[in-house]
């Protein structure tokens, strides 16, 4: 069901429907005896498209773990000497040898037009290698470490050495993009796992014990689907005390998209509650004198696990590229911190799309993450329903 | 004996309009042209934020009686032929040109001074509070007196040599009635309750749909909010507002000036103003050649963008370097010290303030926020206007000098640091400044990261807090901010409007907030400053009655005791960050190349777009 | 189903009176007021204003009066059907929504039907040609249509229309029409221009669209009818159309309520970018600036068109669906 959600441009969570992709012809004998999670995995499995894609994302979180080992550069060290670089490639043969390297350059400023001009200079080479040394970070925590996944031979060089180019500030585009990838993974997640638990909560209350209760809160529920989205999120962020600091406002962030992301699933829950309340197992569960919350998370739940987990997974990227839209409006994120959101509104502008159209990489990254993430939760609710056919 | 517009000729000899010769003042002002005598016709782009943007128009057409001459030096004559004061400067007597007529024919003399000053400032309900400019040492009302038609005089309690400076920036401004000096006596009768007929009077509020009076007046007192009002500028209305979603305003068949051989001004038809809801939108709109001529909203960081389109959108580039001042100041709050007493007695150690000036490194902001354009220097006037106070001062503590910078903050005390190396404050608490920053003009943020970065290499930790501006304004006023990063606009002037080295100013900056209330409050509350703001405070009251040559003196001695006291740490200045990238249309000429660019200079209004012109050619 | 729809309608004021409340809170909520925000405006463009200033504004727009009035004084007017007066715009709100609704209910109604045009199709090829090369392509494309920024898509456009094209397409009309009267002109240049918004609007929609109608689909074409109608040899197109298409269509058509309240507001942000003449920007502008009786009466508008749109949706949907009993 589509639910339009506000005057708004950006997605709030919606369900996003099914999306069956195998036939029960090819299911094995085996099946009659497998366990659920097992039963799940082989439909998963026959997805090509969503397999593909949980590689991807799990690359993806890998680099949101360790950013700084994936990171070239200090990602807020700024060199004036090195700002607006285009990427520079990467070549892994020289001379028929294997050997990292990406071509030198130089710039100069345009002195008519004030651009930042840069030249390839192909008779030098900056040579690079795998787990080179570079800037000290802390890895996983308190482990302090200057092993990078890439960068140069010789670490005391300051040859320009950026992947995905720099930024009007001289910035490693590449560092701030890694670095952005563990934030919004992060903010996305963590407000998709407040919004769930939110969900779970009333929907559950709503949908078990019905009458006044589920009356209360569908009506709250509606109240927030109906609000527009914009207002609300600059009331939110406006009432985040002024003192706060970088990691505060963050956490407020992902508090701020939970808040507004739970009904979707609340209403899920409450509908699957409603249905299952009348099953014939649960009735019995309730005769043969369970307790409550037996009968509810022992009996009830079980059967919901697959079903939230899709949403979960389908959550995320809403949440992400909410995130994003928050940063267009001012409200989310700001510099020094980085994300998606941050990156890419840093590059919403006239000067950048013109002159560095490299600063728009941000958005591909979204594009590919959202991408990903969506076929796999795709896949998985379709794997997860038992009903599909 | 005079020309005109052709169109303005078939109207008048389809006997739709009088004579130009009748609708010019006996003695019209004669505006020197930039280049060469123009021709007539054509409309001039611009493009605008909406009816909050409505100083755009108030820019363009600078109607005041007198006007800041292009370079901002002196004050010239414009609706006003002349003046004259006594000697001791507390009566002015200000001449109006006779035969002079509103947009509507109707004629312009001294009772729409008049009209003004008894009807508009006196009334309570318009004026709550007389505006400062008015108002005796004593705070009474300045006396205004009509001598007879074309003449008006004005008598102070005392000297009274900011007069002019004021004068020249009463044009309606800020879309408020405060910020007038004349107004339509014959139009505005009608909607004043103590010249109008009642009943007429309630119609017009029921049409309109407002509650008060002073809300419909409010709005047609001023040509662009009423559209209909009468204007003395050289485009009006004519039923247009800021309102629209394109503001035109049309050539005045009555205004008042000439070019050197008779031709009645302005040579441009119309001027339209579209609106535009986003500045990126603006600024795409500017590189396609759609604005014909522009500073303001144009983002200097688009530069290049502008630069490498100009052929293919018909324009060219001018650059309108700022007046003075540095372009991204770090401002302490010098009152903080009533938040946090110790953090905010550092704030007021003048050795804090300039180690903290040694650290930052200008060059790197200089080429990494503005292009490489201008240069490293404390907030003090351009070179070339008399109220320089000297090299010396200009580029005070803007060397990079890190050794300087750590030996200073040792000296103040601040040797403990914590494990990363930062320097803990006097009572061992962690320091951790924090720079308010609104992205006003563009490029503050990275201004404000950049010197973070400075700041760390001696051991001083600060952030950036990037606000949205009212919510940074609000805590401005109630001494929430401990440092902000603004620029210098209006540094040179710092005896009329609303300086910012005066403490006493509404929105100051963060300069001290507490010490303005206690001037406020005549000591009842706030904070009593110390010695030498108090000193800035007697030098901005002394030249406001001193003649020219004191007044030059006593600026010079103003901002070397600014920057002295690195109040403010200056980084670059003399860049045209603020509305200097300008936008001209390649046919559009009378354009100069070098003009002043201030906010009380009303620029492109200093450059008199009256007698700018499109060529054939 | 008369009843039910009295009922519905008697509660719509309660309802109304409560949201115009959190909405009135909401839109309160951000600190300073609009003259707080104008003084910023007016300083961050290079200007500044003096105290007797300020405290005129405030009086005069009543800003200094306790909350609970100005709300009171904001319904009491939208009772009366005059909707106030904007602040910033210094306008009757009328004349300010009416300016611009024609062209946001426009660009909506294109977008609109964009949508439906291009998805309807898209699910049903999707869905009768599964795992076709075609499905393919259309999931990988929807799923590209979700995943995009709408801001990106219109700002890349937009300098990619002026790059390469040389035309510089914001707004919805040319300079020269962009405050002429109607004419045919001024109609084909709003033709010229309309299309732009309406595929960065429409992408996104029509991506769900698409996946919803393929996913209905599917359900209905795996049903026994269906197997039926093949076994007795009906032709495969005619019989997806006859049954299983417009029995899929029906949820969908029942959703159309939903968008009464969008058409209203429109996009806000991609019509700020592209810097369209509609609501949406005016709201945007309006929450940010506090003009607060222009925001407010804009949100009132669009809740009460949201309950309606709720009601005429609920209502589709039993008339299509007879299974479906009011309670």
């Amino acid at each position: 069901m589509v639910t339009p959600t506000g005057i708004t441009d950006p997605p709030t969570p919606q369900p996003i429907p099914d999306m069956p992709h195998y036939s029960p012809e090819e299911e094995v004998d085996s099946i009659y005896v497998a366990p659920n999670w097992k039963l799940v995995w082989w439909r998963f499995r026959k997805h090509r498209l969503a397999v593909g894609s949980t590689f991807i994302v799990i690359l993806i979180a890998i680099v949101a773990l360790l950013p700084g080992f994936f990171s070239t550069k200090d990602p807020h060290e700024s060199v004036a000497a090195d700002l607006l670089i285009p990427p520079q490639r990467l070549h892994f043969f020289d001379e028929g040898k294997l050997q990292l390297f990406v071509y030198a350059i130089e710039g100069a400023r345009n002195p008519e037009t004030l651009r930042m001009e840069w030249q390839t200079d192909y008779e030098n080479k900056v040579l690079l290698r795998l787990f080179s040394q570079g800037y000290t970070y802390e890895i996983l925590g308190p482990i302090e470490t200057d092993i990078h996944l890439i960068g140069l031979i010789d670490s005391d060089s300051d040859e320009p050495f950026h992947l995905l180019g720099t930024d009007r500030l001289g910035r490693d585009q590449w560092s701030r993009l890694v670095y952005g990838t563990r934030t919004s993974l992060s903010i996305g997640l963590v407000a998709v796992l407040i919004s769930t638990v939110l969900g779970i909560f009333l929907g559950g209350l709503s949908g078990y014990y019905g009458g006044t209760t589920d009356m209360i809160i569908q009506r709250l529920i509606e109240l927030l689907q109906s609000l527009p989205a914009i207002p609300i999120w600059l009331a939110l962020s406006a009432a985040m005390p002024r003192t706060w600091s970088v990691e505060q406002t963050y956490l407020a962030i992902t508090v701020i998209l939970a808040l507004i992301g739970w009904t979707t699933l609340a209403r899920e829950i409450r509908g699957r509650f409603l249905s299952l309340r009348e099953e014939d197992f649960v009735v019995a569960a309730k005769l043969s004198g369970s307790k409550e919350t037996r009968v509810v998370f022992r009996h009830m739940m079980p059967t919901m696990y697959s079903h939230i987990s899709a949403s979960v997974t389908l959550a995320i990227p809403v949440m992400i590229i909410s995130e994003t839209f928050l940063s267009f409006l001012g409200l989310g994120l700001r510099p020094p911190a980085i994300s998606w959101g941050v990156l890419l509104q840093e590059a919403q502008n006239l000067q950048s799309i013109a002159l560095a159209p490299w600063l728009l990489l941000p958005g591909l990254a979204v594009i590919i993450t959202v991408l990903t993430m969506n076929i796999m939760g795709d896949g998985l609710r379709d794997a997860a329903d038992p009903y599909s056919h | 004996m005079y020309n005109e517009a052709p169109a303005l000729a078939e109207m008048v000899a389809a006997g739709e309009l009088p004579p130009v010769d009748e609708r010019l003042p006996a003695e019209p002002l004669v505006e020197e042209v930039v280049d060469e005598i123009g021709i007539y016709g054509g409309t001039l782009r611009r493009a605008f934020l909406g009816p909050g943007d409505h100083n755009n128009y108030t820019r363009v057409v600078y109607d005041a009686l007198v006007r800041h001459a292009p370079d901002g030096s002196q004050v010239i004559p414009h609706i006003a032929k002349g003046w004259e004061s006594n000697d001791d400067f507390t009566v002015w007597k200000v001449f109006l040109r006779e035969g002079m007529k509103w947009s509507d024919g109707a004629p312009f003399t001294a009772d729409d001074i008049m009209f003004w000053y008894d009807y508009i400032l006196l009334n309570e309900d318009l004026n709550p509070t007389v505006p400062l400019w008015m108002q005796n040492a004593d705070g009474s009302t300045a006396l205004v007196e009509k001598l007879d038609e074309t003449t008006v005089q004005w008598t102070f309690g005392q000297p009274n040599t900011a007069f002019l400076l004021d004068l020249a920036n009463k044009d309606g401004a800020d879309a408020s009635i405060t910020n007038l000096a004349f107004a339509p006596a014959h139009y505005l009768k009608d909607f004043h309750p103590d010249l109008a007929d009642e009943a007429e009077l309630q119609a017009k509020l029921d049409e309109t749909g407002f509650d008060t009076w002073v809300e419909l007046f409010a709005i047609e007192a001023l040509p662009h909010l009423s559209g209909n009002r009468p204007s003395t500028a050289a485009w009006a209305p004519f039923g247009s507002t800021v309102s629209d979603q394109v503001f035109t305003i049309k050539r005045n068949p009555y205004y008042f000036a000439v070019d050197p051989d008779g031709n009645q001004l302005p040579y441009i038809d119309e001027v339209r103003f579209t609106f535009f809801a986003d500045k990126e939108a603006l600024n795409l709109a500017a590189v396609a050649g759609e604005i014909d001529l522009q500073g303001r909203h144009i983002n200097m960081a688009a530069y290049p963008v502008l630069k490498e389109n100009e052929a293919q959108g018909g324009y060219r580039v001018i650059t309108w370097p700022t007046f003075g001042g540095s372009d991204a100041v770090v401002m302490f709050n010098q009152t903080y010290v009533d938040k946090d007493p110790v953090l905010g007695a550092l704030f007021q150690n003048k050795d804090f303030r300039i180690a903290l000036s040694y650290a930052i490194d200008r060059e790197s902001i200089k080429e990494l926020a503005f292009l490489g354009l201008g240069e490293a220097r404390q907030g003090v006037p351009a070179p070339f206007h008399p109220y320089y106070p000297g090299d010396e001062w200009a580029f005070k503590y803007t060397e990079l000098d890190v050794d300087k910078a750590n030996e200073m903050l040792d000296g103040i005390g601040l040797t403990e640091r914590d494990a990363d190396g930062f320097r803990l404050l006097p009572n061992g608490e962690p320091m951790d400044i924090e720079i308010g920053v609104v992205p006003a003009f563009g490029n503050w943020p990275d201004v404000g990261q950049l010197i973070v970065e400075d700041w760390a290499e001696v051991g001083v930790k600060a952030h950036v807090e990037i606000r949205e501006r009212a919510l940074h304004f609000q805590m401005r006023d109630s001494n929430d901010l401990m440092a902000e990063i603004w620029n210098d606009d209006t540094t040179g002037f710092p005896f009329s409007g609303q300086p910012k080295q005066d403490i006493r100013s509404t929105v100051a900056l963060t300069f001290g907030p507490l010490y303005r209330q206690w001037y406020e409050t005549n000591g009842a509350e706030g904070l009593e400053p110390p010695d030498e703001i108090k000193q800035l405070v007697e030098i901005i009251d002394e030249a406001k009655v001193s003649g020219r040559d004191r007044q030059i003196e006593l600026a010079q001695e103003l901002f070397k005791i600014w920057a002295d006291n690195v109040y403010e740490i200056g980084t670059v200045g003399l860049t045209p960050m603020i509305q200097g990238v300008v936008v001209a249309n390649e046919n559009l000429r009378n354009v100069p190349e070098v003009a002043g660019n201030d906010w009380p200079l009303r620029t492109p209004g200093d450059t008199r777009p009256e007698q700018y012109f499109f060529t054939n050619q | 189903m008369l009843q039910y729809i009295v009922k519905r309608l008697l509660l719509l004021p309660f309802l109304l009176v409560i949201f115009s409340i959190f909405a009135f809170i909401i839109i309160q909520a951000p600190p300073g007021d609009f003259v707080t925000s104008y003084i910023a405006d007016l300083a961050a463009s290079g200007s500044s204003v003096d105290q007797a200033q300020i405290d005129a504004l405030r009086e005069r727009y009543g800003l200094d009066q306790p909350m609970h009035i100005q709300y009171l004084k904001w319904m009491g007017r939208i009772v009366t059907g005059d909707l106030g007066f904007s602040l910033d715009w210094r306008k009757p709100i009328k004349e300010l929504i009416a300016e611009r609704l024609m062209l946001t209910v426009l660009l909506g109604l294109f977008t609109f039907v964009f949508t439906w045009l291009l998805a309807i199709p898209i699910g049903i090829i999707s869905a009768v040609k599964q795992y076709s090369f075609l499905d393919y392509f259309f999931s990988v494309f929807n799923y590209f249509g979700v995943a995009t920024p709408t801001f990106m898509t219109a700002l890349i456009l937009m300098w990619l229309a002026f790059s390469v094209f040389g035309v510089s397409i914001t707004g919805l009309f040319s300079p020269e029409f962009v405050d002429a009267p109607w004419s045919m002109a001024r109609a084909e240049d709003l033709l010229r221009h309309i299309w732009l918004p309406m595929i960065i609007l429409g992408l996104d929609g029509t991506a769900r669209l698409a996946r919803i109608m393929r996913a209905n689909l599917l359900d209905e074409l795996n049903k026994p009818y269906v197997e039926m109608a093949r076994a007795k040899g009906m032709s495969e197109w005619k019989l997806v159309i006859k049954y299983p298409v417009r029995l899929s269509l029906n949820p969908l058509v029942s959703t159309i309520g939903w968008y009464l309240p969008l058409i209203f507001s429109g996009s806000v942000i991609v019509a700020t970018v592209l810097n369209l003449p509609t609501i949406g920007p005016m709201l945007l502008r309006s929450l940010t600036n506090q003009d607060m009786f222009l925001a407010g009466t804009i949100v009132m508008i669009y809740l009460f068109l949201a309950v309606i749109g709720t009601l005429i949706s609920d209502i589709l949907l039993a008339w299509l669906d007879p299974r479906i009993r009011m309670g």
